[in-house]
């Protein structure tokens, strides 16, 4: 059984992979023709067989495994801090409510700010390197995260704290033992979300004086020149991105599944 | 065993709104017997469900007392616990865990609260689902659950809130009668609200028949029927008529003359 399929599988299976490389496909496509058109020099736009030469010297060199490495270590360990604080502060902020009214007018007046206007305070305040990067990730990802975990303590089923006192819960076991498990799917789409955001400033803020990273390979290649690498670069930055992002998918799947809700909608926005 | 276990003294509950005073319960004077089991019926908008909320302690009167074992009831308590018509059991937690909720927060050691609540289970009859999750079981089967979870804590007095409301006809005939058998084995004092009389006649020593505008209890009938109770007897028949006039409800009954 297992090993003979019946056409209409194959023919389901090439629906799921064909239809998405063609979206692929077509982009290659349309990058030779026009990398091969003679309209731009190979400097503006490198085909996609000099870029993946580009990539292969980065990768014989270890250029590139170091280069990740350090983006992914700025990254996690800002993306951590603001996932930690965010949620902690949000628990605290959606279960105290005067708290919160207290607060809110403040979040609610940096939020709108982008990561990039803090620019020059980041440098004026941390110098150059790695302390401004991790400054801006973890911007990007505090607020998204702590908005969506005010906002999930705050929709806990009030049937579920009625339960709990009934039982003669003390506050802490309130908090720890119904709050937190209750809210914690919401959170876990706050946190994706959160992630994607501070994916996306990563390479803005390695352009703050960072000696490496994506960001940094992506500034470097530029002062040389070296559009192939910089749109190799690129394209890793897109790949990783991916990457985290059907991680922390698979993880909130698991979650929803374990709490027996319906699962996620696929992307986070 | 005829000692009081929970007493309303004159009570009086009203809800303020901008557009005015709203008077849920009005001079509500009540004895509820220790092991009693007690039915409240009526239409909506009588107070049935505040009634139930001030003897929870999820909500306060606005005058009179009410008392559990003789001490004014100062907010929720784990001896009156409450079951919902939504269940509310955690998700997060399985079966087992669920049961073990009152006694984890209480400090019951893990060895001694988890013998307790296998033998809650095994009282209404899901031991084996013990590790299943909520999710994965019928309405049913949570609201057996929720009883279990009620009864491990060895409570004095269970309420419930239309506990069988969001089931079906046959799955509620089976709970209630599985709910007669577990309160002949425990005898926990059981105040019901609910609007399903045949139910009522079915599980209660007493049906307190309330009227609505002010919210208040307008008639109290004893049920004297044997147990088990047989749904088809005319003694059965016959209460479940008294209760129908007692709501006015019988004009609408008229099909049941003809033959």
């Amino acid at each position: 059984m297992s090993g003979a399929r019946s056409p209409g599988a194959v023919a389901r299976t090439l629906d799921r992979w064909l239809v998405p490389a063609s979206g692929v496909g077509t982009l290659l496509g349309a990058w030779q023709v026009a990398s091969s058109s003679g309209h731009w020099t190979p400097e503006q736009l490198p085909g996609p067989a000099a870029v993946l030469r580009a990539g292969a010297e980065l990768v014989a060199t270890g250029t590139l495994a170091a280069h990740v490495g350090a983006s992914l270590a700025r990254f996690l360990a800002a993306y951590a801090l603001a996932a930690g604080l965010a949620v902690t502060l949000g628990l605290l902020f959606g279960w105290r409510e005067r708290l919160w009214r207290a607060v809110d007018p403040l979040v609610q007046l940096i939020r709108p700010v982008s990561p990039i206007a803090w620019f020059p305070l980041a440098v004026l305040w941390l110098g150059i390197g790695d302390a401004p990067a991790i400054a801006i990730i973890f911007l990007a990802a505090f607020f998204p995260a702590l908005l969506t975990t005010v906002a999930a303590v705050r929709r806990v089923d009030p049937l579920l704290l009625r339960i709990a006192r009934n039982f003669g819960s003390r506050e802490r076991d309130i908090v720890l033992k119904v709050v937190v498990p209750a809210a914690f799917p919401q959170v876990a789409v706050g946190l994706h979300i959160a992630l994607g955001a501070a994916w996306v400033y990563l390479v803005a803020g390695e352009m703050l004086g960072a000696r490496s990273g994506l960001g940094f390979l992506v500034m470097d290649a530029r002062n040389f020149l070296r559009t192939d690498l910089l749109l190799f670069a690129v394209l890793m930055i897109g790949l990783i991105g991916l990457a985290l992002d059907k991680a922390i998918a698979a993880v909130e799947r698991r979650i929803y599944l374990a709490w027996g809700l319906p699962p996620a909608r696929e992307e986070a926005p | 065993m005829s000692q009081v276990r929970i007493a309303l003294r004159s009570v009086e509950k009203r809800f303020e709104s901008p557009r005015g005073s709203v008077t849920a319960l009005s001079a509500v004077d009540l004895e509820i017997r220790d092991g009693e089991f007690v039915c409240l019926v009526g239409p909506s908008g009588c107070g049935k469900s505040s009634l139930l909320d001030l003897v929870a302690g999820f909500d306060e009167p606005s005058a009179g007392a009410v008392e559990v074992d003789g001490v004014a009831v100062a907010g929720p308590q784990r001896k009156v616990v409450t079951l919902f018509q939504a269940y509310g059991l955690f998700p997060w937690r399985n079966v087992l865990g669920n049961v073990e909720y009152g006694l984890e927060v209480s400090g019951v050691p893990r060895r001694e609260r988890r013998e307790v609540a296998l033998q809650c289970l095994d009282l209404v009859g899901l031991s084996a689902f013990a590790r299943h999750h909520p999710h994965e079981l019928s309405g049913g089967m949570q609201q057996r659950i929720a009883l279990a979870r009620a009864l491990a804590v060895d409570p004095e007095c269970i309420l419930m809130d239309e506990p069988f409301g969001a089931l079906d006809a046959i799955t509620r005939i089976k709970l209630q009668e599985e709910l007669a058998r577990i309160w002949e084995q425990r005898r926990k004092t059981i105040v019901c609200v609910t609007h399903d009389i045949e139910e009522a006649v079915f599980l209660a020593d007493r049906i307190l028949v309330m009227a609505s505008n002010p919210g208040r209890v307008k008639t109290v009938l004893d049920v004297r029927l044997p147990r088990p109770r047989s749904r088809t007897s005319a003694d059965f028949d016959a209460l479940r008529r008294r209760v129908y006039e007692e709501l006015e409800l019988v004009h609408e009954l008229q099909p049941d003359y003809a033959i």
